[in-house]
């Protein structure tokens, strides 16, 4: 008899009406890492007496003038007067490192829904069956949307592994054209190489002590010439300047960005470290072996602008407009100042 | 001068700091979440009610701590750990954490009110004497000023030092999601239940939905008479009744009149129920059986003999019921009716 009213109830159900879905995603230490912890939800509906298919969830708490009349699988039946009922849930939790996939089936009162779940710190969006808007609140990525769809499927990258993801994939297309032009230049290479080898002339010290010696001393930063009050930039100070800069800045956001993820490398720090031997080896040859000042002008441009277009690579088309700007700076910068020194050098050396 | 008002000003300090730096820690690890939901049924008001009382009230994910499970340092960081509604067993380590906090002096809140979350309540109850019971007492059910919304009752071994109790019918409760049917006794149960264990002190409770937005606001009351016992313990509550003894020499149709006087000399405000031996309702007759008495305050009830030569010597009890906050004791007067041959 009980059963045959309850049937009778359900068999009135009334018209269409939509769930309100809402759910949080903190990231949080669970187990010996930093992931996710349970999506925390929330679902409400116009409605009295109903049926809530709780899917993979778990319910918290529920509306007290609801009440649960039986359970047949995942099916809640409710009977309630209220008009307005609201259920918190626990949503599984999110699986991966870095790369997190959400995969569950949400709780249906109604077959449409009203979807918002908020993620923190999300880098990008790399999949959704669904279709969200996307907004930022905070550190919070906000997806909304509206579906008829019972499962949720969604592949994301955390912001810090967005950012490693970008570095080490502008890193390697990085070190690809500093092979190739390795590879291109190779003969002028081994030749320079063997000839500076032969004559042990890599770097001549004394004369670089003597240039700076010279230009420290000999030079006025600013005072009157000719009647005429002159500021001499310089050129070594401001290029020292930014190098410490460019170094301390590649040092924070490399060391940044990798710290919150090294424990979760695993063998991948093993390739980090064999590709930044081999990066400083091919650098260090590219620079030692070039031809006149120009080219070492040049190859400095291409190191220097190439670390900070990596370093920079989650930023997108900024970085390659950032690499490019470095590129210009440290060429013509250091342009100058070995013109300045030369011609600095061949003064002193004037009888 | 300088020296007593520097003092005063740490004194001041550290009062304002002890009051604030009461932690109340709300266990993720077994699945609980809702402090900062602010929907009809998530638990934001409870947690900014009790944080405009001066308590700080977090959870594991909010003090960084490991949301997968209960450690050293997330309890080392609490003051007030409160596990709700478990939906996992927890290890012999994290038992021996909880039993060595509560043994060193902190306090232990445990909630349940589903059936599919006794098993694993019970592991941690048991360890300090309790056990949440499978009964449905109800879907609402007020109690006193306190309305609970489908409670689960508790077992004790020992005796609580306060407890909130109810006389119901019993059913057997298998699922939150399944009405009860089978009656199982009529009784009177224990839904809430607090007591000392080593330096610490332990609280059961047999409901959370009344912790919710839509209800906390009647019931903070009782909430905030939890915290009171966990954080103070219990306030000085002397009343002296004068005299002791009520003597009255009893003629053949005659009638006495005394008066008790009643003062409170404790600091908080109690509620008095004067109950007399049901066989002498009609001979001993009380001006009110039913008082609430301040800090501080005189009350006077005249107790009125009407004669009675059934008996020829008499000496019984009034027993008055005094309740304040969670708190409930029985004090005694004396009674003594003397039947005067003379008269």
């Amino acid at each position: 008899m009980k059963k045959l009213s309850i049937f009778i109830i359900f068999l009135f159900l009334p018209i269409v009406y939509t769930d309100n879905i809402t759910i949080i995603y903190e990231q949080a230490h669970t187990g010996d890492e930093r992931g996710y912890w349970y999506g925390q939800g929330v679902i409400e509906s116009e409605i009295n007496d109903f049926c809530l298919d709780i899917g993979d969830t778990e319910i918290i708490s529920f509306s007290s003038n609801y009440t649960p009349l039986k359970r047949e699988g995942n099916k809640i039946f409710f009977s309630g007067n209220l008009n307005h009922f609201e259920a918190l849930f626990l949503s599984p939790k999110i699986s991966g490192h870095g790369l997190y996939k959400i995969s569950f089936i949400l709780p249906e009162i109604n077959k449409e829904k009203d979807i918002e779940i908020k993620i923190e710190k999300v880098g990008r969006i790399i999949y959704s069956n669904i279709h969200f808007s996307e907004e930022k609140d905070g550190e919070y990525l906000v997806l909304k949307g509206k579906t008829n769809e019972r499962e949720i499927k969604i592949v994301f990258l955390t912001d810090t592994a967005y950012i490693a993801f970008a570095d080490f994939l502008a890193a390697g297309i990085f070190f690809v054209i500093l092979i190739g032009y390795f590879f291109l230049k190779r003969k002028e290479i081994k030749a320079i190489l063997k000839k500076r080898l032969k004559n042990n002339k890599f770097i001549d010290l004394k004369e670089k002590e003597q240039s700076f010696y010279v230009y420290i001393k000999s030079k006025k930063l600013f005072g009157w010439e000719n009647k005429k009050f002159f500021i001499r930039i310089p050129y070594l100070l401001i290029s020292i300047l930014i190098i410490v800069f460019l170094l301390i800045l590649a040092f924070y956001s490399i060391t940044n960005s990798l710290s919150k993820i090294w424990t979760q490398l695993g063998s991948l720090k093993i390739v980090i470290g064999i590709g930044m031997v081999l990066f400083a080896i091919v650098s260090s040859i590219l620079l030692v072996s070039a031809k006149n000042e120009k080219e070492l002008s040049l190859r400095c441009g291409i190191v220097g602008s190439g670390v900070i277009g990596a370093m920079f690579a989650s930023l997108g088309y900024p970085a390659l407009i950032l690499a490019i700007i470095t590129f210009l700076l440290i060429y013509f910068l250091s342009k100058l100042v070995l013109e300045e020194e030369l011609n600095d050098h061949q003064k002193t050396n004037k009888p | 001068m300088k020296l007593k008002m520097l003092t005063m000003f740490m004194c001041m300090i550290f009062l304002i700091n002890s009051t604030y730096s009461m932690k109340v820690v709300f266990d993720t690890s077994v699945g609980f979440f809702g402090l900062n939901n602010d929907s009809s049924v998530g638990f934001s008001i409870l947690k900014e009610e009790m944080e405009k009382k001066g308590f700080d009230v977090d959870n594991n994910i909010e003090l960084g701590e490991n949301a997968g499970r209960i450690g050293k340092t997330l309890l080392k960081k609490s003051n007030i750990f409160v596990i709700v509604n478990p939906n996992r067993n927890l290890s012999l380590d994290e038992l021996t954490l909880l039993r060595d906090f509560v043994m060193n002096g902190k306090k232990l809140i445990l909630i349940c009110d589903k059936p599919e979350s006794l098993k694993y309540i019970n592991i941690v109850s048991e360890w300090f004497g309790a056990k949440f019971l499978p009964y449905y007492l109800g879907r609402e059910l007020q109690v006193k000023n306190v309305k609970f919304i489908s409670p689960m009752p508790l077992c004790l071994e020992m005796k609580p030092e306060i407890s909130l109790k109810v006389n119901c019918t019993a059913k057997e409760w298998k699922s939150t999601w399944e009405l009860p049917e089978k009656n199982i006794c009529e009784d009177e149960f224990t839904i809430f239940a607090g007591m000392s264990y080593g330096k610490g002190k332990i609280a059961f409770l047999g409901d959370k939905d009344f912790l919710m937005n839509e209800n906390i606001t009647k019931n903070m009351e009782f909430v905030d008479n939890i915290l009171d016992w966990l954080q103070q313990g219990k306030p000085n509550d002397k009343i002296i009744f004068s005299p002791e003894t009520l003597e009255f020499l009893n003629g053949k149709n005659g009638s006495g009149i005394c008066t008790i006087r009643i003062e409170n000399i404790g600091e908080v405000t109690q509620h008095l129920i004067f109950k007399i031996p049901e066989y002498l309702k009609d001979i001993i007759i009380l001006d009110t059986y039913d008082l609430y008495i301040q800090k501080g305050e005189i009350r006077f009830i005249k107790v009125k003999l009407v004669g009675s030569s059934e008996y020829s010597y008499l000496q019984d009890f009034i027993i008055i019921e005094r309740e304040f906050g969670l708190y409930k004791y029985e004090d005694y007067i004396e009674i003594k009716v003397i039947l005067d041959e003379k008269t």
